[in-house]
């Protein structure tokens, strides 16, 4: 599905990302942890193309997707979270979902009453229901919660069925009741028949959704592998959990 | 009191005009957080072409109208390409100022093309006022309320109710999230370029054929018009920009009738220094206003 190839990406002269290398099979849910300005979030920045690659090539289904643009790239079937919510404040918990179908295949500027569009916003629904959020769908994104709003993110990257889900820190500043309310709705609703990878500090989370966990630090990947194993590697240890073994 | 409210009423017909004008204003700005200088002048340039429909071929109303939109729209699209287009992120000031530039050249262009300067514009229609119990309207008055009134109900619809107007609504929260989206965000930027050019240019064919001549010097007047009523209403926002253009309306017809003529540019700086110096942030964009002073307190 994914292939990253000696991914290299640095700000002013600091390696954000070194050579990295990943590959992500078709279905894979891959959990990516490190310590902070591992590089987790600029390798996501560089797969949906904030940020080009210094060097290095990112190859989607086959398809060299490097210099790709992100409209480009979210057309292609990749969609993502953010670590610092992008919610439109503005609009409507709704118009927040539909408006990640614009670039879906058949929608036009003018949307119509045809049958695909009523198809298309009853989908919107569907998942606004699925998350939690269907009673509260007229209301202004900006007003909801800040787990609400993590939620609303997630219905809104599953809005157009991707094929690649980048779920940047999903449960960052919730609760443990929420980060597991968060943890299921991953696990049951967002991930099953999807390759999705998965940026989380909190590692209940990660070992419930994810399958392998790949660890990054200083822009290397320093171990990759079952979560089980990868978590009693010692250097996977000593650079993200300061040399401690994990009590969960 | 009757003269009062006549000059109410004359007021929201005209201000419908201003409205038009800050619409163009507050849509481009609200889509790229950039003041294009040149709108005025833009719409100058159509209503000239539409001059020059009208004295070469004798052309009926429709399409002295039709001339002055395309013509502002072609235009526009030419200061979208050249100040907005080539220098898109991070340099706000660049634009405008380079919008400032376009504005002379397209005065200049003017000036040398039409070189008598004042030149005559057929009225859209010609009929005796309108008598409703103690009070009239002017028809091209009552014409110009209509068009106003019907336009932003469609851009309403627009913003409101299509996937476009919810594209649009993207761009302008947050352009960078927009491309996540999938949203193509040059192409929506100029659509709101094309579309705020057309506003542009039925106003100015409104208030050209209300008035029966057009100068170079209409530009300057449209864009302090434009800004004036938009930042009465309150920058990027469309309610704003019709509250202001109405506003403005309303306060000049009444300086007109209880002050004189002469008065009528001073009432609108007037009213534009009281709300710089009381709601800097206008009639609608107070709390953004509010919020931004928060942020800076905060920092």
């Amino acid at each position: 599905m994914l292939r990253i190839e000696g991914l290299s990406r640095s700000f002013g002269g600091v390696a954000a990302l070194e050579a990295l290398d990943l590959a992500v099979a078709d279905g894979e849910v891959v959990g990516l942890i490190g310590p902070n300005g591992s590089g987790k979030t600029t390798l996501f920045n560089v797969i949906t193309g904030v940020h080009a690659a210094d060097s290095g090539r990112i190859v989607l289904r086959d398809r060299d997707i490097t210099r790709s643009t992100p409209a480009g790239i979210v057309r292609l079937g990749i969609a993502r979270t953010f670590q610092n919510l992008r919610i439109y404040q503005r609009m409507s918990v709704r118009e927040n979902v539909w408006v990640a179908q614009h670039s879906l295949p058949g929608v036009g500027l003018l949307s119509g009453s045809s049958a695909a569009e009523r198809a298309r916003r009853a989908e919107v629904d569907r998942l606004l229901e699925a998350v939690g959020l269907a009673d509260r769908r007229e209301v202004l994104a900006g007003s909801l919660p800040l787990p609400d709003q993590r939620r609303l993110e997630l219905a809104r990257a599953l809005v157009r069925s991707p094929a690649l889900l980048l779920l940047d820190e999903p449960a960052g500043g919730m609760t443990p009741t929420e980060t597991a309310e968060m943890a299921a709705l991953i696990r049951d609703f967002a991930v099953p028949g999807r390759t999705c990878i998965v940026i989380e500090h909190k590692l209940d989370l990660i070992s419930e959704t994810c399958g392998r966990l790949c660890v990054l630090n200083f822009g290397r990947k320093i171990a990759d592998g079952a979560p089980g194993e990868v978590l009693q590697q010692a250097d996977v240890l000593e650079a993200y959990l300061g040399g401690d073994a994990p009590d969960a | 009191m009757v003269d009062f409210v006549q000059n109410c009423l004359d007021g929201i017909m005209l201000g419908s005009s201003y409205a038009l004008l800050a619409i163009g204003f507050t849509l481009i700005f609200g889509v790229m957080r950039r003041l294009n200088l040149s709108y005025g002048p833009s719409i100058m340039v159509g209503a000239f072409v539409g001059t020059l429909v009208y004295l070469e071929f004798k052309a009926n109303a429709l399409a002295i109208a039709a001339a002055t939109v395309v013509g502002a729209v072609i235009v526009g699209i030419y200061v979208e390409r050249l100040c907005f287009r080539a220098i898109r992120r991070g340099a706000a000031v660049a634009s405008m100022v380079s919008s400032f530039v376009i504005w002379m050249q397209l005065e200049e262009i003017v000036t040398v093309v039409f070189p008598d300067r004042t030149y005559p514009f057929p009225p859209l229609v010609s009929a005796a006022p309108v008598e409703l119990g103690p009070f009239f309207f002017k028809v091209e008055n009552l014409v110009m309320f209509a068009c106003a009134a019907a336009m932003t109900v469609w851009l309403h619809w627009l913003l409101q109710y299509t996937r476009f107007g919810l594209a649009l609504r993207a761009v302008s929260e947050n352009p960078r999230a927009a491309l996540f989206m999938g949203i193509n965000v040059g192409a929506v930027m100029f659509l709101a370029f094309v579309i705020a050019s057309a506003f542009g240019g039925v106003a100015a064919y409104l208030i050209v054929s209300a008035d029966g001549q057009i100068t170079p010097l209409f530009g300057l007047w449209a864009t302090f018009k434009g800004l004036i009523a938009m930042m009465l209403g309150g920058m990027g926002s469309i309610p704003g920009a019709i509250l202001g253009g109405l506003l403005l309306g309303v306060v000049e017809a009444q300086s007109i009738w209880y002050l004189g003529t002469e008065y009528r540019d001073l009432s609108a700086y007037f009213l534009l220094f009281l709300f710089l110096v009381f709601r800097p942030g206008g009639l609608m964009g107070q709390l953004a206003v509010e919020r931004e002073q928060a942020a800076m307190r905060r920092v």
